[in-house]
């Protein structure tokens, strides 16, 4: 159990009080977190790759992180700001993040129908703009409530700090929104191929597509609602798996992308709070370390074609 | 069942606008038909209507009697397959796989049917490859495969004898030629392929979006309906029973 108090393995089993409310309060929380938010990011980006058959397109990338951080913010903003009350942050954040994502996939899909690397393009302009909005949502409320420090949390995508009823709400959408994408694995496979092929096998490709489009901006938006934007998890996950599995077949590829990225998520998770002892860094800063240098080789894949 | 299996009753076809226009064209069962025609011409577009890929402006389109407008995408496979001439590339799925993705008229099809249907075409031995991995030949022969495993008694094949050498190229209009004339089914090819052509039942010859002539082989692939159709002089020379075909 690692993390600014590290607790001994031994003292697990029957662990002091202090122990305990670390345990149960802290990091279990923030271990469901990484499960869940690792599997969201990787399905997401599995199913964005396939239905845009663009090997680079996954939340962080396609600007949709960045549209759902603004909607969260505006539904932060919104519960604090009037008679509602805080504690519907936990409904308005997601709501509002959902809400985000989609206007910023619909912003993408309207500019970046050129190609590959114009969806990639487009993605950037919009998460560039999304951010520069996000970051004065974000000074704004750091002037009006000045002991507001978790907001400046969520820009930087971590866990810490996320609690149980966080948790549950992250699950109650992500594993219904999972399930059905894992029985409609296969419609997403024909969407993968051709929009002819899915038409003339009894799959409606506009309709599917925007099924699945809303599906991942829903599994984006409850993320980033509650850990902000972790990048290139959705990009590098469903890559290697499809590595490991020699296969591009969506009903293998996504239930396995649920566990390696949640599996990566947890290694990093422990890699941020190790890495400077004492010091916890966002996990979005070891995630991008990692998939940079993934996104730059494909890059250099696609351009050769 | 009426003795057609496809009708287009003064259809005009496109997809922003007509690229198809006002065309009667009644293609029988069973049998192997070729669509030639043009680059441009609308012979995918044909194809693309039946699948309700590409829109109707005006008359009527037919599978099997019915009208292609009353038809629900879900229930295509019941009527029809498509094979196109290409997949995505990074498709990185076995033959198995991509048996696996077709739908027939009662859902995803079975194992059973995936093994049938490539001992029928004679290339059992292709089921664990990697499809990307595969030569142009052989990919030709899976997706027509995996149209025909589908069951419906109309395939649609777009160019299926395109970028093929000699020998995949009558390869593969042997096989055509089986499943027309083994199981009954209706084929209907668009593409340039004079080869393919001759060797079906029926030729439709599609110019600038309009019926320029059908028939049978002997009645469309001669010297004049085939200059008219490219727009050059073509000479067609009969040696042994067999046809030399040339541009002056």
């Amino acid at each position: 159990m690692v993390g600014e108090v590290i607790i001994p393995v031994n003292k697990l089993l029957d662990p002091p009080q202090v122990y305990r409310v670390i345990i149960l309060d802290i990091r279990l929380p923030e271990l469901l977190a990484c499960i869940v938010v690792g599997a969201n990011l990787s399905v997401a980006g599995a199913v964005m790759q396939s239905l845009f058959r663009n090997p680079l397109a996954e939340p962080y990338v396609t600007g949709t992180a960045s549209g759902a951080l603004l909607g969260a913010l505006i539904g932060l903003l919104i519960s604090i700001t009037s008679r509602i009350g805080s504690s519907f942050s936990i409904v308005l954040m997601p709501v509002f993040s959902f809400i985000g994502a989609m206007v910023a996939i619909a912003l993408v899909l309207t500019f970046g129908r050129g190609g590959w690397l114009s969806l990639v393009l487009a993605g950037i302009g919009v998460s560039i703009m999304f951010s520069s909005i996000v970051m004065m949502i974000d000074t704004y409320l750091l002037t009006i409530i000045p002991t507001l420090p978790a907001i400046v949390y969520l820009l930087f995508g971590t866990v810490s700090g996320i609690n149980w009823n966080e948790d549950l709400a992250m699950a109650c959408v992500s594993l219904p929104t999972m399930a059905y994408i894992i029985v409609s694995a296969r419609e997403v496979n024909l969407l993968m191929m051709s929009d002819e092929v899915a038409q003339a096998g009894g799959v409606n490709p506009g309709f599917s597509r925007a099924i699945f489009i809303t599906l991942t901006g829903l599994l984006t938006a409850i993320s980033v609602s509650f850990t902000g934007i972790i990048g290139f998890v959705g990009l590098v996950t469903p890559h290697l798996t499809r590595l490991l599995l020699k296969s591009s077949d969506n009903s293998r590829v996504i239930p396995l992308s649920i566990i390696s990225g949640s599996t990566i998520m947890l290694y990093a998770n422990v890699v941020s709070k190790v890495v400077i002892p004492g010091v916890v860094m966002p996990i979005t800063a070891i995630t991008s370390l990692f998939g940079v240098p993934v996104l730059l080789i494909l890059l250099r894949g696609v351009g050769h074609g | 069942m009426g003795s057609y299996a496809v009708r287009f009753v003064n259809a005009s076809i496109g997809y922003d606008e007509p690229i198809i226009r006002d065309i009667m064209l009644n293609i029988p069962r069973p049998g192997l038909t070729t669509i030639l025609g043009p680059n441009g011409s609308g012979k995918t577009t044909m194809l693309r209507a039946l699948i309700k890929y590409a829109r109707i402006f005006g008359g009527y389109v037919y599978v099997d009697g019915k009208s292609v407008d009353s038809i629900p995408i879900r229930d295509l496979p019941r009527y029809m397959s498509y094979s196109p001439a290409e997949i995505n590339p990074q498709v990185i799925l076995t033959v198995r796989d991509i048996m696996r993705s077709a739908r027939g008229g009662d859902g995803w099809v079975s194992d059973e049917d995936i093994n049938d249907t490539l001992r029928f075409l004679g290339i059992q031995d292709l089921v664990d490859r990697m499809f990307n991995e595969l030569s142009t030949g052989q990919k030709r022969l899976v997706l027509i495969a995996r149209a025909l495993v589908s069951k419906a008694p109309l395939l649609l094949l777009d160019e299926p004898t395109s970028n093929l050498d000699l020998g995949n190229k009558y390869r593969v209009i042997s096989i055509l030629r089986k499943i027309v004339d083994e199981r009954g089914i209706t084929v209907i090819t668009a593409g340039h392929d004079i080869d393919l052509a001759l060797s079906s039942d029926w030729v439709v010859a599609i110019k600038d979006g309009e019926l320029l002539a059908m028939g049978s082989p002997d009645d469309i692939i001669n010297e004049d309906t085939l200059s008219k159709l490219y727009g050059i002089n073509i000479r067609v020379l009969r040696l042994n029973g067999h046809r030399l075909i040339y541009v002056e």
